[in-house]
């Protein structure tokens, strides 16, 4: 073999493993190292919107206003941030460390290109919460809602801050796809054909194809955005029948898919992590990546959702295309438990979140069948609990799963069994509540994103909601403990390469991956080579 | 960047990092151009969006002129076949050919540019005057940027054709910068259909 070049990002193992000095984790195109950062920066992010999230629900659950004036700029940056800053970038974090592991490559395709998404990120990140935190009361519209109005001699500096970052963050999604799918699109070893690409992997590229689609949209609509407020237009302002519309149809054609977006991975994720443990590939892996396929198509079909977009923006219950996208999450559903039948399963703690995550999107189904029947009108607290329980609440927890099933792979040893077990507990049971807090009030009428419920049952609704709350946030400053610990013992630690007899490719790496990943590579036959190597053939 | 030489072909698969993968920029390329389609895509949609609710559409007093707009398309897609010419060039391994065909081709994309300038200086219709004026300015400047980028793609070709390392060997660039050039006149024939044909 004859290289003519050497890369910087495929430097030679004694240089990479010198200590990290702050400027090399800074100007940094390895995608171990890149990985980790924006699960970092996903975490520091979380916590901001967690601290406004906990400061809305203690609101919400008193008698007194202890937020006054500034609730509605704690809900914006909560709802905003939550979603956006933190469970999108994580997933694109896992995917940025793991996925040239699963397929069997030293490097992301695009590494610098991959480097400057991150950055623009962080950068994206720092100016919408600046954008809150500097702007006076109710300068800044929440996310979702309309679009800002125009003003006259220029935007204040916090809304120009707002929108410049949600721009920097559209842009830095686009390109953080755009590396991922071209990595496994280009990266993938000898002898792994799509069909043979671990389901994690796939799973990442199909959300990041979907990304690249709907990501423009988003952008389309904030440059108007821009042009209102910079530019002395007023396409947002009253007097243009077309604009209110445009923004609504913006957000939509952007938030319907991204919702789906932030579960997609997590299922590709599920799918590695119950195969891992059941000791056995999956029943079907072509069946599990058909599943995953068509939730990314139907994902995108949920635009198509209702020809009254402005209603069905608001609107509690979607339409049949969107409950469609019920079906293949059922599927893999049952594909993994029979897969776990099948196999010789040892548990371990992931798999608790797998099932959490199964727990809490039957909650979610059954409060949409009885919301259906029950008519619950839009705007309610309802609304609410189906984001906080299924839009975020679901994902997050195969999020978790997936920290604790790689933590070898990211921190060089295991995550603690004991601890996680507590974690899961506080994670599931605090959506659990949260979730049932937001129903019942939204049964009941109670609205969503007001600081005061003036009838006792209401507010006792609420406070249920915000115990639940407190049990979420105890649950990710357990796992923050459990990831630091980890995280301090990184440099020294050498973990077991393999320490779940894994079947994919990246548990053919050390523990951590050295650079440059692998010294050779397995030889790929089907989606499970490891489990080849060990049976003596393949599938 | 240093240069090394190593030999090892005693491995039984080659190391993962030791190959250089194919097809990279020519896929980065293809979904880049997608994404920017959808872009287009989106400002056509909320061009359309107001066609169907303002009134009068278009402006009585917007000035839009066919002649500099069919100029405009005609000089695109003249940049069109240059830049598949700049290609062909390149695997035929006739490089006097393919550094006229890349140099053609962005005195075409300036020229564009230039028109894309005058024809907004002409209609004197900005971006503040009227929703329409606004998403016309808007997808004038995206589609500015489109072009300024495929201008650099399209330097960067040229100077690696003249240094060699764009060849019959290796002419990936040339095709990435193909798909991506046509990404754009795609985008350009779109605007100008709308914008311009039906008004």
């Amino acid at each position: 073999m004859t290289l003519t070049e050497t890369r910087p990002e495929e430097a030679p193992a004694a240089a990479a493993a010198a200590p990290a000095a702050p400027t090399g984790w800074l100007s940094t195109a390895d995608h171990k190292r890149l990985g980790l950062l924006y699960i970092g920066f996903a975490f520091l992010f979380l916590v901001v919107g967690g601290i406004a999230g906990v400061a809305l629900q203690g609101d919400m659950a008193t008698d007194s206003d202890l937020l006054g004036g500034e609730f509605s700029r704690a809900f914006g940056l909560h709802s905003t941030v939550t979603p956006l800053l933190f469970l999108g970038p994580l997933w694109i974090g896992l995917a940025t460390y793991l996925v040239p592991l699963q397929i069997g490559a030293a490097r992301l395709a695009l590494p610098r290109l991959h480097a400057f998404a991150l950055w623009l990120y962080a950068t994206g990140g720092g100016l919408v919460i600046a954008a809150y935190i500097a702007g006076p009361q109710g300068s800044v519209a929440r996310f979702p809602a309309a679009p800002l109005a125009p003003v006259e001699g220029g935007a204040d500096a916090e809304v120009g801050l707002w929108v410049t970052g949600l721009l920097t963050l559209a842009v830095a999604t686009f390109l953080a796809a755009l590396s991922l799918a071209v990595t496994t699109g280009t990266m993938r070893t000898r002898g792994m054909t799509f069909a043979r690409t671990p389901l994690f992997s796939t799973a990442t590229l199909l959300n990041s194809l979907v990304t690249i689609i709907a990501t423009p949209v988003f952008a389309a609509g904030l440059l108007f955005l821009y042009a209102d407020q910079h530019f002395g237009s007023s396409f947002f302002g009253a007097d243009n029948p077309a604009g209110q519309v445009v923004w609504q149809h913006t957000v939509w054609l952007f938030g319907r898919p991204e919702i789906y977006l932030f579960l997609l991975p997590g299922l590709g994720a599920a799918c590695d992590i119950v195969a891992t443990h059941a000791h056995k590939p999956l029943l079907s892996a072509a069946a599990a990546r058909t599943y995953l396929a068509l939730f990314a198509g139907l994902s995108l079909t949920a635009w198509a959702a209702g020809s009254e977009v402005a209603d069905a923006v608001v609107l509690p219950t979607y339409t049949p295309l969107t409950a469609l996208v019920a079906v293949p999450v059922g599927l893999l559903a049952l594909l993994w438990l029979a897969s776990l039948a099948k196999g010789s399963p040892r548990f371990h703690v992931s798999l608790a979140f797998v099932a959490g995550f199964l727990g809490l999107a039957a909650f979610g189904a059954v409060n949409a069948v009885v919301a259906a029947f029950a008519e619950v009108a839009g705007g309610t607290a309802w609304t609410t609990a189906q984001v906080h329980v299924v839009a975020f609440g679901a994902p997050t927890l195969l999020a978790v799963a997936a920290l604790y099933h790689w933590a070898p792979k990211l921190w060089g040893r295991e995550l603690s069994a004991a601890l996680g077990g507590i974690v899961f507990l506080l994670l599931f049971g605090g959506f659990f509540l949260n979730g049932l807090g937001s129903y019942l009030l939204g049964y009941d009428g109670g609205p969503a994103g007001v600081s005061d419920y003036a009838d006792t049952t209401q507010l006792n609704y609420s406070r249920l909601a915000a115990a639940g709350g407190v049990l979420v946030v105890l649950g990710v400053l357990a796992l923050l403990a459990d990831v630091l610990k980890a995280w301090a013992g990184r440099a020294t630690a050498a973990g077991e390469a393999d320490p779940y007899e894994g079947l994919t490719l990246e548990w053919a790496a050390d523990s951590p991956p050295a650079a440059g990943n692998f010294d050779s590579v397995p030889e790929v036959r089907s989606p499970y080579p490891l489990y080849d190597l060990r049976t003596g053939g393949s599938l | 960047m240093a240069a090394t030489t190593t030999t090892g072909a005693t491995r039984a698969l080659p190391s993962a990092g030791g190959e250089r993968p194919r097809n990279v920029l020519t896929l980065t390329a293809l979904l880049a151009g997608a994404g920017g389609l959808m872009l287009f895509g989106a400002l056509l949609g909320v061009y359309l969006m107001l066609r169907s609710r303002v009134e009068p559409f278009i402006p009585e007093d917007a000035l839009l002129d066919n002649y500099l707009g069919n100029m405009m398309m005609i000089t695109i897609g003249m940049s069109a076949l240059t830049v598949e010419w700049g290609y062909s060039a390149v695997r035929r391994a006739v490089t006097a050919q393919a550094k006229t065909a890349y140099v053609m081709t962005i005195g075409f994309a300036l020229a564009f540019l230039n028109l894309l300038w005058y024809s907004a200086t002409q209609t004197d219709y900005g971006v503040a005057s009227h929703p329409y004026g606004t998403v016309i300015t808007i997808m004038a400047v995206a589609l500015g940027v489109l072009l300024a980028v495929g201008i650099g793609f399209a330097l960067l070709t040229l100077f690696r054709v003249m240094g060699a390392q764009v060849s019959a060997a290796d002419p990936e660039q040339a095709r990435a910068l193909g798909w991506y050039w046509q990404f754009t006149v795609v985008a350009s024939a779109i605007v100008w259909y709308t914008v311009v044909v039906l008004k």
